[in-house]
């Protein structure tokens, strides 16, 4: 259980985190997405116990973080650019050194994870490319069955099939272990399919957050047609959150309770009227502009 | 919220350290074994230690040690995998907490200094070795100067770790890494230097705040490194410990810090210009301020303080603003200036005043590669300050023979030029070493309108005064030579705090000599007395104070510094009365017996006794009233060259006196009452004087000024030379056998011969 309170972070005059709330839950994967400079990285950085808090707190199975040694065994940072002991280290070499860190690395499942991602252990970390580094963090972050796993953007040079790879082990890690995952990127579409609770940093601040599954039983996104002349004026039975019109077909994007919501559109007898699948991104689009922020540069 | 306890130290994080250090470590440990190894030879100890330390004179003079290399590498090591963001991430993560982190990683340095440090013990074991099975002439350094340049260059090492952390913790406050590197780094090292010997004054501040005796002021020094390196590893852990990895910090955390880090890069720049801001007075040593000198480094300090201050805070007024804060510190310093010297001069030690000085006498100093020379000169001027360097004492002298002062040159030393040029043989280091003593030795003499004189022969050997400046100032000859006999002779230097004796003096003589020594009263006047070893010569060349190295020992002649109260500066041998040290008797018997064992004595006396020889030549020393004379006796007829007459020779009565002497001295110690005199039979030659050969020619060459009889150039006269040894003891006579010795010798000159 990952709880986070007001937490607030300045750098001289910026202000990186301004009284982030929000709490994971034990066996979950969270995702912490937010543009460049959002403040994601600084907030894994401190849940991680790198960086202190100016205010707030963090608790990690209510044990703060920050220079404490015991809390720290059981959580594991992958950070966005990793730094390896010792110009010449081998896998092996790091995974000795992870392991007299982390009282429950297993070897057999760091060989086993190297098999998947078939990687030689004796090669040194210097020779491997950028994406073959970002395996060997996430089989080291695995291996150690730490209760808590921190991903720092760390699909990021993956190619597609070894991120795929990767977000089954972690979700595997998670089923098996019940590991507590918090994954930061700033691609919604990179967290949609692993996710199953959202966070949204904006200028150090969580703006939205939210079950994702409770997220898309309460939006739809309507396709209607009538046979006369409808305005958004006559959808004021529903929470109408959008409304496009294209020739003659209508897209509507409503909240509420899905079959009460329903109930209420077909009684205005539409001609069409089919409920269309919703992407996280034009969720989380919807629910921000509802708030008055403008995301055009989340993609 | 509870808190878990952090561990004192993390084994794995240790064993990666040790890992991080290997390449270092083991090119250090190399380095060590090989010039430890090779510097027992004079080979590469200077050629490495240059190379690798710059001109670190102290390392140059005794040990190579690279450790504080080694940590300085370690230390950039430590900081270059700290120093970023993302192995900030890495090892902030870790469940190492960064106390545990440092600490672990000092004790891998430490165990990679101590594997240097082996290698370089074990190198200088294997050194010694094979020069003492191949009888090489070195100057070997013994292991516990090994030990004492690896416990300085590992003091030096740690701070230089330090200031690597301090550095990599700072670092990540927005002050550039290289602003960081000059305070931290050199910072340090000059605070230490300025409390143990600042190169450009000749005083120390930690000399001026606490005036003790050498001996304890050696023990001062030490304290002052490990109190330095102390605070400097204390400082590094705090801010280790303490450093944020956020690149940027809450600026009122900052601003102290940029305040601080502002003055040290100000301070730093301004004492790298300090020069000679004490100086003793000439005549009581008291320290004086040359206020004008620190107008200069004032001026640079405020200067860089104030440009540092305008780049990194990018406003002219703030800086301006935090100009006030630079004359607080120079304030601060200048109160302590002035009370150190203040409570220097209140605890002055010193007796000798201008006022009763009747005059002062130098020897030494750099000496020129002709000749040495010795200078003296009468006067009170108390404002001189006295540089010993020889071109300033040429210009002294001069300035005082301009103002009426009585210049004279006394007397020349044998030129001591072979000595420095004899161990270079096997190494340019030996050079360096040897101009080092000598450029170190000064002998001083100080009489006092009383009638008393001081003697204060500065032995400063370069162990002490290696880092120390160029310039002697009377004041530290005074302070050193006031308990003399404490800190050369009966201290820790020597092992186990007794003196180390030459072969054949046992502990009874140890014993005698320690009373003795410890009866001495230091207000009588004191000469030292050498005995050399087994190197011909004349002893008076071993009486200097150079010779006498820390171990007692000058190359491989054993030697022995005895302190009496016995004046004359020239003399080999006393008059023995109930006054005379039992010490001195002692080793005089030593002497004779010594030379009785020498191989051939027996062969040489009985070729004197038996007449079979042509010519011998010789010298007759000693005695209180400085009677010395040299002979030359002819014992072949015909070799009796006209104008050789009127040159040094005696009869054959003199020289069957003094072999007669020699008999009935041998196995006696000298009694009371009785003369010592000692008797040198240098050339003994045979062969035939060439008549054909113009007289005029011997006149100029075969006898030259001394009386002595130059072997060398007895070939080129026609005179067959055989080397049949030489023979040197000290003969006790009464009074009546004394006076019938001054008057053969009294007819040296008169051309009395018998030939």
């Amino acid at each position: 259980m990952i709880k986070v309170t007001d937490l607030s972070k300045n750098f001289g005059e910026l202000k990186a985190l301004d009284k982030v709330s929000f709490s994971v839950p034990k066996g979950s994967i969270f995702g912490l997405v937010g543009a460049n400079g959002a403040g994601k990285s600084t907030l894994m950085r401190i849940i991680a116990g790198i960086y202190t808090a100016d205010d707030g707190s963090v608790l990690i199975n209510d044990e703060p973080v920050y220079d404490n040694p015991a809390a720290k065994t059981h959580l594991v940072f992958v950070p966005d650019r990793m730094h390896l002991t010792g110009g010449g280290a081998t896998i092996e070499r790091m995974a000795k050194f992870y392991a007299s860190c982390y009282p429950k690395f297993s070897f057999e499942k760091f060989d086993a994870l190297l098999n998947i991602f078939k990687l030689n252990k004796k090669r040194r970390i210097r020779s491997l490319s950028k994406g073959m580094v970002r395996q060997v963090q996430t089989v080291l972050a695995l291996s150690c069955n730490a209760d808590v796993l921190l991903f720092d953007e760390t699909f990021d040079g993956l190619d597609p099939i070894a991120r795929n790879i990767a977000k089954r082990l972690i979700y595997r890690d998670m089923c098996d272990f019940g590991s507590t995952v918090i994954l930061t990127s700033h691609s919604l579409r990179e967290l949609e399919d692993t996710c199953d609770r959202f966070a949204m940093l904006y200028q150090g601040k969580i703006v939205f957050q939210n079950d994702l599954a409770d997220a898309k039983s309460q939006l739809f996104k309507v396709q209607l047609a009538f046979a006369r002349n409808v305005t958004p004026e006559d959808f004021k039975d529903v929470e109408l959150l959008s409304f496009t019109k294209q020739g003659s077909i209508i897209y509507v994007l409503v909240r509420g309770e899905a079959a009460e919501t329903s109930a209420k559109i077909e009684a205005m007898k539409p001609l069409i009227m089919d409920m269309l699948p919703l992407s996280i991104e034009e969720i989380f689009t919807y629910e921000l502009s509802s708030l008055g922020y403008n995301f055009d540069e989340i993609k | 919220m509870r808190k878990n306890p952090v561990p004192f130290f993390s084994k794995s994080y240790c064993r990666e350290m040790l890992r991080e250090f290997t390449t270092a470590g083991i090119i250090f440990a190399a380095i060590e074994f090989v010039a430890s190894m090779l510097s027992c030879f004079g080979i590469t100890q200077n050629l490495l230690s240059m190379v690798l330390y710059g001109a670190n004179v102290y390392i140059q003079s005794y040990a190579v040690s690279n450790i504080s290399l080694f940590c300085f590498v370690a230390g950039a090591v430590f900081a270059a995998n700290h120093l970023f963001r993302s192995a900030w991430d890495f090892r902030g993560s870790i469940p190492v907490a960064k106390r545990t982190m440092l600490i672990s990683a000092f004790i891998a340095m430490l165990a990679w200094a101590g594997i240097c440090a082996a290698a370089n013990i074990l190198g200088a074991f294997i050194g010694n070795l094979v020069s003492t099975v191949s009888s090489s002439f070195v100057l070997t350094p013994s292991f516990a100067m090994v030990a004492e340049a690896i416990g300085e260059s590992l003091l030096r090492g740690l701070m230089l770790f330090g200031g690597f952390v301090l550095v990599l913790s700072l670092s990540t406050r927005t002050f550039p890494t290289i602003v960081l590197a000059f305070v931290c780094l050199l910072l340090p090292n000059i605070a230490c230097n300025v409390l143990m010997y600042n190169t450009e004054s000749p005083f120390s501040l930690t000399e001026l705040l606490f005036p003790v005796s050498p001996a304890a002021s050696t023990f001062l020094n030490c304290l002052v490194r490990v109190l330095c390196c102390a605070a400097v590893l204390i400082a590094a852990y705090f801010a280790f410990v303490n450093a944020q990895a956020e690149t940027a910090g809450k600026p009122a955390r900052t601003r102290w810090i940029h305040v601080l880090i502002s003055i040290g890069f100000a301070l730093t720049a301004s004492l790298m210009f300090t020069e000679n801001v004490f100086y003793p007075d000439v005549y009581s040593g008291t320290p004086q301020i040359a206020w004008n000198n620190l107008i200069a480094p004032a001026v640079i300090g405020v200067i860089v303080y104030f440009g540092f201050s305008w780049i990194t805070l990018r406003s002219f007024v703030s800086a301006l603003k935090r100009l006030m804060f630079f004359p607080a510190v120079l304030a601060g310093i200048a109160i302590v200036l002035l009370c150190s010297a203040a409570m220097t001069s209140a605890s002055e030690k010193i007796e000798i005043r201008a006022s009763n000085i009747e005059y002062v006498t130098v020897q030494g100093g750099l000496v020129p590669p002709s000749d040495a020379y010795s200078l003296c000169w009468r006067g009170n001027k108390d404002s001189e300050r006295m540089k010993l360097r020889d071109e300033m004492l040429f210009d002294y002298c001069e300035q005082l023979s301009k103002n009426n002062f009585e210049y004279i040159s006394t007397y020349t030393f044998t030129s001591p030029e072979s000595y420095a040029i004899e161990p270079s043989a096997l190494g340019f280091s030996s050079i360096i070493n040897s101009v080092d003593i000598f450029d170190r030795s000064v002998t001083l003499a100080v009489k006092l309108k009383s009638g008393q004189t001081y003697y204060y022969p500065a032995s400063l050997d370069s162990c002490v005064f290696s880092s120390k400046n160029e310039l002697l100032s009377l004041r530290s000859i005074l302070s050193m030579n006031t308990d003399y006999v404490e800190s050369n002779v009966n201290l820790s230097r020597f092992e186990n705090g007794k003196v180390a004796l030459p072969h054949g003096l046992d502990a009874r003589f140890h014993d005698t000599l320690m009373r003795e020594l410890k009866a001495l009263d230091s207000d009588k006047l004191m000469q030292q007395f050498g005995i050399v070893g087994e190197e011909k010569g004349d002893p008076a060349d071993f009486m200097n104070p150079w010779s006498f190295a820390d171990n007692g020992e000058y190359g491989n002649s054993p030697q022995i510094a005895v302190l009496s109260d016995i004046s004359g500066n020239y003399c080999r041998a006393v008059t023995v009365d109930e006054n005379t040290p039992e010490s001195l008797r002692m080793l005089i018997v030593y002497e004779n017996r010594k030379a009785e064992n020498t191989r051939g004595f027996n062969d040489t006396l009985n070729a004197l006794e038996n007449g079979s020889f042509n010519i011998v030549g010789g010298s007759i020393s000693g005695l209180d009233d400085m009677f010395q004379s040299n002979f030359v006796y002819f014992n072949v007829d015909g070799m009796n060259p006209p104008a050789l007459s009127q040159q040094a020779y005696v009869n054959s009565e003199t020289i069957d006196t003094l072999l007669n002497c020699i008999e009935q001295s041998r196995g006696k110690t000298p009694e009371p009452g009785q003369h010592v005199l000692s008797v040198r039979f240098d050339t003994i030659a045979s062969g035939r004087y060439n008549s054909e050969i113009d007289d005029e020619m011997y006149d100029k060459s075969f006898i030259d000024d001394y009386g002595y009889i130059d072997r060398y150039t007895l070939p080129e006269l026609g005179i067959e030379y055989s080397d049949a040894g030489s023979l040197l003891y000290f003969i006790f006579v009464d009074d009546a056998a004394y006076s019938r010795i001054l008057q053969l010798f009294s007819n040296t000159h008169s051309g009395a011969a018998d030939a």
